[in-house]
């Protein structure tokens, strides 16, 4: 007993020694580590194909900082402690088969998107909810021929609106649209958990008469 | 509880009325919404949509506007391929043409326009004329051999005449520069755009397409 005990405590200081080398070098190199990550964490880019990255892809950590994955994954463990006091917390995600980290709000705070788009975003939520099957994990795309059925037929909105709208979810990675698809963007996976979107489509249902 | 459920003992009637159930309360849902909503707008509606997206989203965080600290502290360019501004050789142009290929992140703003000197842009006409000249392309074909540079300068040169494109039966097409225009029949030409697509980037040239005999 004793000895196990004495035996995870060596582990431990050896892991805060690890971990404050890592911090002094990388002090060293970079200045003072947080808000760089902070920085980094929360920036956005345009891709080439003109979509929405936010972020930073964790080859680029890695390459940039020289850390080992171990050294890495501590230190943004770390990190996400400290972010956490602040109300956010670190994600990542995979887009594009590369592993992505940025950083999410824990609570439901105003977000940037107007009524409009919003509303939108629900009634593809709701036609994707509605069409997938719940015993697959992968979403079943909508065809644009069915949002406008339901939008623009009914008389909520032009098809120019539409489109316009549909092109800044796009653009701000909400959705992706290939040819006639439309398909659930990274950013709704991250910003709406799988069980927000179920409960949303449950409360939208009938509500576009 | 009716004294009916007593006799249900397979377990095959018991999921028959589980789904009756289930169906019994989704239609008395979609009953009750439609009530509700009677006499409501159709802004209305969108808005308690978008309320319901409103009230469950946990955005992403962004810091808007310009940091202080460099923003390409991490290197979002790979390493060894920095953007330069052209000064040098073609084959400096080649390489920086490179970088655009893969699918890392280039951050487009921060790219530095190309300055071509004339001597430059002489030289690489040049070699678009021997490089495509004469020759009979598919526009698949065109594509794949273009970088966007070449597409500029193809783009121009059509401009300023000193190149046609002709298109012909097969959705093939041919590069014929000026001094070779005695091989076209001008009489049965109509004007017509063209897209190029080199690799990322869209153009549009003036192109000039062979009427059909047909018509």
């Amino acid at each position: 007993m004793i000895d196990e005990s004495l035996g995870d405590y060596e582990e431990t200081t050896e892991n805060i020694r690890g971990s404050s080398e890592v911090d002094e070098k990388l002090a060293e190199d970079f200045g003072e580590m947080d808000p760089q990550l902070f920085v980094a964490l929360s920036s956005r880019w345009r891709k080439e194909n003109g979509s929405l990255a936010f972020g930073i892809e964790k080859r680029q950590l890695r390459n940039k900082t020289g850390l080992t994955l171990m050294e890495l994954e501590t230190l943004l463990e770390e990190f996400g402690k400290k972010v956490k006091r602040i109300g956010l917390e670190l994600i990542s995600y995979v887009d594009n088969n590369q592993e992505w980290y940025c950083l999410r709000s824990i609570f439901v705070v105003p977000n940037e998107l107007s009524l409009d788009e919003q509303a939108v975003l629900g009634t593809i939520i709701f036609l994707i909810e509605k069409k997938t099957d719940r015993r697959r994990r992968e979403e079943t795309p909508i065809t644009s021929t069915e949002l406008i059925e339901r939008l623009v037929k009914r008389g909520y909105y032009s098809e120019y609106t539409l489109t316009k709208i549909l092109r800044i979810l796009d653009n701000s990675g909400y959705v992706r649209r290939g040819g006639n698809k439309i398909r659930y963007g990274s950013r709704t996976k991250i910003e709406i958990s799988s069980e927000r979107r179920k409960e949303i489509a449950e409360r939208t249902e009938g509500m576009l008469l | 509880m009716s004294g009916a459920y007593l006799e249900i003992e397979t377990k095959r009637h018991r999921q028959l009325d589980s789904r009756v159930y289930h169906s019994l309360t989704k239609m008395q849902r979609t009953r009750d919404a439609k009530v509700a909503l009677e006499g409501t707008t159709e802004k209305d509606r969108l808005r308690m949509i978008s309320w319901e997206v409103k009230v469950r989203l946990q955005p992403i965080i962004f810091t808007a506007g310009d940091s202080t600290i460099e923003m390409d502290i991490f290197n979002l360019h790979e390493p060894g391929s920095d953007v330069r501004i052209i000064e040098g050789t073609s084959q400096e142009l080649l390489i920086e043409d490179n970088i655009l290929d893969g699918n890392g992140i280039a951050i487009i703003d921060d790219l530095p326009l190309r300055k071509l000197t004339k001597d430059q842009k002489a030289k690489l006409k040049r070699e678009i004329i021997e490089k495509f000249g004469e020759k009979v392309f598919t526009k698949e074909d065109f594509d794949s051999k273009l970088t966007s540079l070449y597409a500029d300068l193809i783009s121009l040169m059509v401009r300023e005449k000193q190149i046609i494109i002709v298109k012909q039966q097969n959705n093939r097409f041919k590069l014929i520069s000026v001094e070779h225009e005695d091989e076209i029949d001008f009489e049965n030409l109509e004007s017509q755009s063209l897209v190029i697509t080199p690799r990322m980037v869209q153009l549009q040239n003036a192109t000039i397409r062979r009427r059909s005999k047909k018509q």
